[in-house]
């Protein structure tokens, strides 16, 4: 059922006490860390459970609940030192995504997270299992079916053991297919597509390619680090965008079919305009891709800059003309 | 008068650690925070109880005497509590990957403190999985659309919401049944439109404002057995029993197959490829080859080849 009514808070303390009764030896920092809060936050917490237990409420009642020192200490809540069950939006949630996830191809983690599903579907009641196995059944998510799959597990390997690729890469719109060489940093799953972000020796930056457009792949003998600073998760959090020395400004007003653009593209702005369309702005390196976006949303665009985007689009559109005529 | 959330952690505190059913009056007197008239404490009482179910605890009515002529409520901590589990380090690794996937505090559940309560439980408790990994799934789960529809799937109830078509425009409103929802790149709900009596897809990130949920209790519809809650993959994959013939660019051909799963119907001699794909809506349809630029060619049917030329001829400035 929904979180709507219940206080997120609440949720929150009825798993501190039991994790911090646990792991009586992190520290603050840590622990705030772990539960997404301030310092601040925690200190309030701990000062509401401080007035909390059980009636009547006398001083052997009360749950023991205090910093102490670089620790926080609480005690005297036996009774909460075992974990909740799951709620089931919790259980459905897992469930959900778990098999999303075992479901991509050469995913070796696939087997683990089964075995884990299983398990946690037999810490469920028969009827709360039947009831997360239902929703799950009517919420699902989909990572596969993309075009990314013949490399996924070549992906991992490499990127798992640090090891160097050569890829066969096809830039869409560039009509370019590249040679490359890249460490592989991170694979990650956004918008519908799977992406890698590695370092890339041609353009010396690092760079977002799409997994469906590497035509082929080989690994090499040669191994690399990665940057130390580098953190995973922040890195494919980032997205899309990975601005560039050679980026230009584009401007485009989408008219009210193109409203989807904004929905896929990496952009600075999009301002609603008078007349009911949207101006957006957004940087890049290449504007062939912007082109073929411009061709392909016709009379819901119009550009407003730079002009060799303009010029581009009409070379383009005279390039596809003679191949019609031609056939 | 007591905080909320502190009256609600006693209430459970008292109900966890109770050895008997405890009556509503018993309760009222042992709890800060129910000292209002007889009224206000039957509603407080219910509205907490129903927090209380949210949050998955089993509460229990039961009788408090052998002939059950009164009633009182308890909690079991072997039913209310997790119990040991014996998920390995590896499999809550997998979990994490799984939990870490939901990017957004709007979904009902909170998938990061499910996995800490899984961890708790296991046996070998060993450390939580941390950061690392070759791979992330992220799937936005930032809508606020989203709880009030994964409440209304559960409880099969009807929605309301205003919803902005796929050319934009002013926003309509939908009265829809809901039945599924998908995530494919973007979130999709798929239920009985009730503007149009048919199944529809509706993109989540075109729903203007709040998703309203219908009140009461019971179902408002039963699922149709057969509903079809696939949203297809792109212009190529809609079912039709028209086909268009499109040649592609050798060095864009490969990418099409992989991507379309459609298959090549011939090949020339200068390597283009030949391909056939169901066609349906000529709009789409065209748009999404316009955006092949000179790397595709429609060959059949003639109105659709048309219907390309004459943007492409707009798009090139050719009278």
């Amino acid at each position: 059922m929904p979180r709507l009514a219940t206080s997120p808070r609440l949720e929150r303390l009825l798993i501190l006490v039991p994790w911090v009764m646990a792991h009586p030896e992190t520290e603050v920092q840590e622990i705030c860390a772990r539960f997404k809060i301030s310092k601040e936050e925690l200190v309030a917490d701990l000062d509401l459970l401080f007035m909390c237990g059980l009636p009547p409420f006398g001083p052997g009642d009360l749950i023991e609940a205090w910093i102490d020192g670089d620790h926080v200490h609480i005690a005297a809540a036996d009774y909460l030192s075992r974990p909740l069950r799951l709620t089931q939006w919790e259980a459905v949630e897992l469930l959900v995504m778990g098999r999303a996830i075992a479901s991509v191809p050469g995913l070796t983690e696939a087997d683990s997270l089964h075995r884990a599903l299983g398990k946690l579907e037999a810490a469920l009641s028969p009827e709360e299992a039947a009831s997360a196995r239902d929703l799950a059944a009517r919420v699902a998510v989909e990572l596969e079916g993309t075009g990314a799959e013949p490399l996924l597990a070549d992906l991992r390997d490499a990127t798992g053991g640090r090891r160097r690729v050569r890829i066969t890469y096809y830039s869409f719109g560039q009509d370019e297919v590249t040679e490359r060489t890249v460490d592989p940093y991170v694979v990650f799953s956004t918008l519908g597509n799977w992406y890698l972000l590695g370092a890339d020796d041609r353009s010396g930056e690092d760079r977002v390619f799409r997994v469906d457009r590497i035509k082929e792949m080989t690994p090499t003998t040669e191994t690399f680090e990665l940057p130390e600073d580098f953190d995973p998760g922040r890195a494919a959090g980032a997205g899309l965008f990975v601005p560039s020395p050679r980026d230009m400004e584009v401007t485009l007003d989408l008219g009210p079919g193109a409203g989807w653009v904004l929905e896929v593209t990496p952009h600075d702005t999009a301002e609603p305009q008078k007349d009911g369309w949207t101006r957006m702005s957004l940087r890049t390196p290449h504007l062939e891709w912007l082109e073929r976006l411009v061709l392909r949303l016709g009379e819901d665009v119009r550009v407003v800059g730079p002009i060799e985007l303009k010029e581009g689009v009409r070379t383009e559109a005279r390039r596809a003309l003679e191949r019609y005529a031609a056939a | 008068m007591a905080d909320k959330t502190e009256r609600l952690f006693n209430l459970i505190a008292l109900l966890l650690n109770t050895s008997r059913p405890l009556a509503p009056d018993e309760i009222r007197r042992k709890i800060p925070g129910y000292e209002g008239s007889d009224v206000a404490f039957r509603r407080m009482f219910e509205r907490d109880k129903e927090e209380l179910r949210e949050l998955g605890l089993p509460l229990e009515l039961v009788g408090t005497d052998v002939w059950e002529a009164e009633e009182g409520y308890r909690i079991r901590q072997e039913r209310a509590t997790l119990p040991e589990l014996d998920l390995t380090a590896d499999e809550r690794a997998a979990l994490w990957l799984a939990a870490q996937a939901w990017q957004g505090q709007a979904v009902p559940g909170d998938p990061e403190r499910a996995l800490m309560k899984l961890t708790l439980a296991s046996k070998d408790a060993g450390p939580e999985p941390g950061e690392a990994g070759w791979m992330r799934a992220s799937v936005d789960a930032s809508q606020p659309s989203l709880a009030p529809l994964f409440d209304a799937i559960a409880r099969r109830k009807r929605v309301t919401f205003r919803y902005r078509g796929r050319s934009g425009g002013e926003a309509q409103e939908r009265t829809v049944d809901p039945y599924a929802l998908r995530h494919r790149g973007a979130w999709y709900l798929a239920g009985l439109d009730h503007l149009r009596s048919e199944v529809r897809h509706f993109k989540l990130d075109r729903v203007d404002g709040k998703v309203f949920v219908a009140g009461g209790r019971e179902p408002d519809f039963e699922v149709p057995p057969d509903v079809e809650a696939e949203v297809p993959r792109g212009p190529w994959a809609i079912e039709s029993s028209e086909e268009a013939r499109v040649a592609f660019a050798p060095e864009t051909a490969w990418w099409v197959e992989r991507r379309t799963g459609a298959r090549r119907e011939g090949e020339r001699d200068d390597g283009w490829v030949e391909m056939t794909f169901p066609l349906s809506d000529r709009e789409m349809f065209s748009s999404w080859i316009l955006g092949f630029a000179a790397d595709a060619v429609v060959l059949s049917p003639e109105d659709l080849r048309a219907l390309v030329v004459g943007r492409l001829r707009r798009a090139g400035d050719v009278s």
